[in-house]
């Protein structure tokens, strides 16, 4: 899993900046799951499509579609470098590890 | 009701996907505009567009105009200035009225294309300005307008419908207020155009901004002010209007004085179409449709635990439009996720309209917005209501 492309996107809130981060492949349960490790994660399984939020308190936020390649990263202003190279390692440490989703979590999941 | 669904089924196949918010644009449009928007673009615009020594022809500015007349029943159609839009009315009525140092009451449920020129104005300290509140529908008092006027207030600038919680302003009497004190009142009808019988003689507004792509059905890039005769308004823009090409300024004669530039005729000619799919329709006819749907929808959402509706009151005059939060997502994550797992357009956010959350119970985070129009059926509202009954109490916290 990488990250291929950062796009603009536009919101209405004065404090915060949003952009699309598009990965070179769908998002999967794994690799949601792995992005735990940098904060809170909401995972919203009854859906459709489950939805998924990652809360980096006072730096950024992190939300998709699960098997979508696209996620919404909401940061504070001045706060873009410093999320995306935190979301960037935790990318590659995925890559490298890619930690398989513990049994009892993907049967609770299924 | 046979009726009714002949004719929502005249709207054009939609693409993949429910579409509910038409407060912003308006989709699909009626296979009129459609048309008009083709034959328009079928032929070299200079040739549709004969301007004489006096306003009136036949081109595609001149019809539209007559028809934006005769929709919000002005007395000529030289009442009427075309503009690109709601925001170019507003700016031209406000930036363009002779309102230099004297005071000016706004409200709290005011769009941006409203609040940024007046705090523009404001901040260059050529106006003072009162801001007067509102209850927790939207409502705004006209005896609270009353209280905040001075002996120089020479401006009431009002929405006839807030795009937020859509509740009904009470105009007419805003104005009687206003003219017993030798005060204008300019309305901002972008919502309301289309849903409500707008008759600006009765009403005795001064000056009236509408958009063509809401509930009007046509294109975005196409507006109108209504702008009551003996009014002036300095204009924004100067240039080429088509006619007395030989002044080297601006003609005073309207409807040239306001509209120069080459003018958008596709825009017009859809706005045009609009207006006549919204008159032959009937505006009663269309209100009852989508009233009926707001039903639908704030019933639907009143039964889902987790939900709680916002700014809305039943025994109130709201347009189409219904705001609301979920106990365990933000409004954008709502809106991100009807989106992305469903395939449900909706607006979330403070729709550009920053003053109002405080007094609705949406600040700072907004609310999910959702609007239908004429041609949403009512298995979409069931779709999208099965939607939320999905989102609520889906969470697994990791």
């Amino acid at each position: 899993m990488k990250i291929v492309a950062v796009r603009e996107v536009e919101d209405c809130f004065d404090n915060t900046v949003s952009r699309d981060v598009v990965f070179d492949q769908p998002t999967d349960l794994e690799f949601i799951v792995s992005l735990g490790s940098l904060g809170r994660l909401r995972y919203y399984h009854n859906l459709a499509r489950p939805f998924w939020r990652l809360q980096v308190e006072d730096l950024f936020s992190l939300k998709g579609i699960q098997r979508n390649n696209v996620a919404r990263l909401v940061f504070k202003k001045g706060h873009y470098a410093e999320s995306i190279e935190m979301l960037v390692d935790a990318v590659n440490r995925f890559s490298r590890e890619h930690q398989p989703v513990p049994q009892k979590l993907a049967e609770e999941l299924s | 009701m046979s009726n009714m669904a002949d004719m929502t089924s005249r709207a054009p196949a939609a693409p993949v996907g429910i579409y509910l918010n038409n407060a912003a644009t308006s989709f699909p449009k009626p296979p009129e505009v459609l048309e008009a928007v083709q034959q328009a673009l079928e032929q070299p615009l200079a040739e549709q567009e004969r301007v004489g020594e006096d306003s009136i022809g036949i081109g595609i500015r001149s019809t539209c105009r007559q028809a934006v007349a005769n929709l919000v029943n002005a007395k000529n159609a030289n009442e009427i200035v075309l503009t690109s839009g709601a925001t170019a009315s507003l700016n031209l009525a406000l930036l363009g009225a002779n309102i230099l140092d004297s005071h000016v009451i706004t409200t709290a449920v005011e769009h941006n294309s409203v609040v940024r020129p007046l705090h523009h104005l404001l901040n260059s300290k050529k106006i003072r300005l009162s801001t007067v509140g509102c209850d927790s529908t939207g409502w705004v008092d006209p005896d609270d307008i009353k209280a905040a006027m001075t002996g120089d207030t020479r401006l009431i600038v009002i929405t006839y419908s807030s795009n937020v919680t859509a509740r009904v302003q009470e105009i007419a009497e805003i104005c009687r207020i206003a003219h017993e004190a030798d005060c204008s009142v300019l309305v901002d009808a972008a919502q309301a155009a289309g849903l409500i019988e707008i008759d600006v003689q009765q009403l005795d507004v001064d000056m009236l901004a509408l958009t063509g792509h809401k509930s009007l059905y046509g294109i975005p890039g196409a507006g109108a002010l209504y702008l009551r005769k003996g009014l002036e308004l300095e204009p924004l823009l100067h240039g080429g209007t088509g006619a007395m090409g030989q002044s080297l300024t601006q003609p005073r004669r309207r409807p040239f004085r306001y509209e120069a530039g080459t003018a958008n005729l596709p825009g017009f000619a859809a706005m045009e179409a609009g207006i006549r799919f919204v008159q032959n329709t009937g505006i009663a006819t269309i209100r009852k449709r989508e009233d009926q749907l707001l039903k639908a929808l704030a019933e639907g959402l009143e039964d889902i635990e987790g939900v709680t509706l916002l700014g809305y009151d039943r025994d109130c005059e709201h347009l189409p439009i219904l705001n609301f939060h979920l106990d365990d997502l933000d409004p954008d994550d709502v809106g991100y996720v009807l989106q992305n797992s469903f395939g449900i357009t909706v607006r979330s956010g403070i729709h550009c309209a920053p003053l109002i959350h405080k007094h609705i119970g949406s600040h700072p985070y907004g609310s999910v917005r959702v609007s239908p129009s004429f041609f949403t059926s009512f298995d979409e509202i069931e779709e999208f209501l099965s939607a939320i009954r999905q989102m609520c109490g889906a969470r697994v916290e990791m």
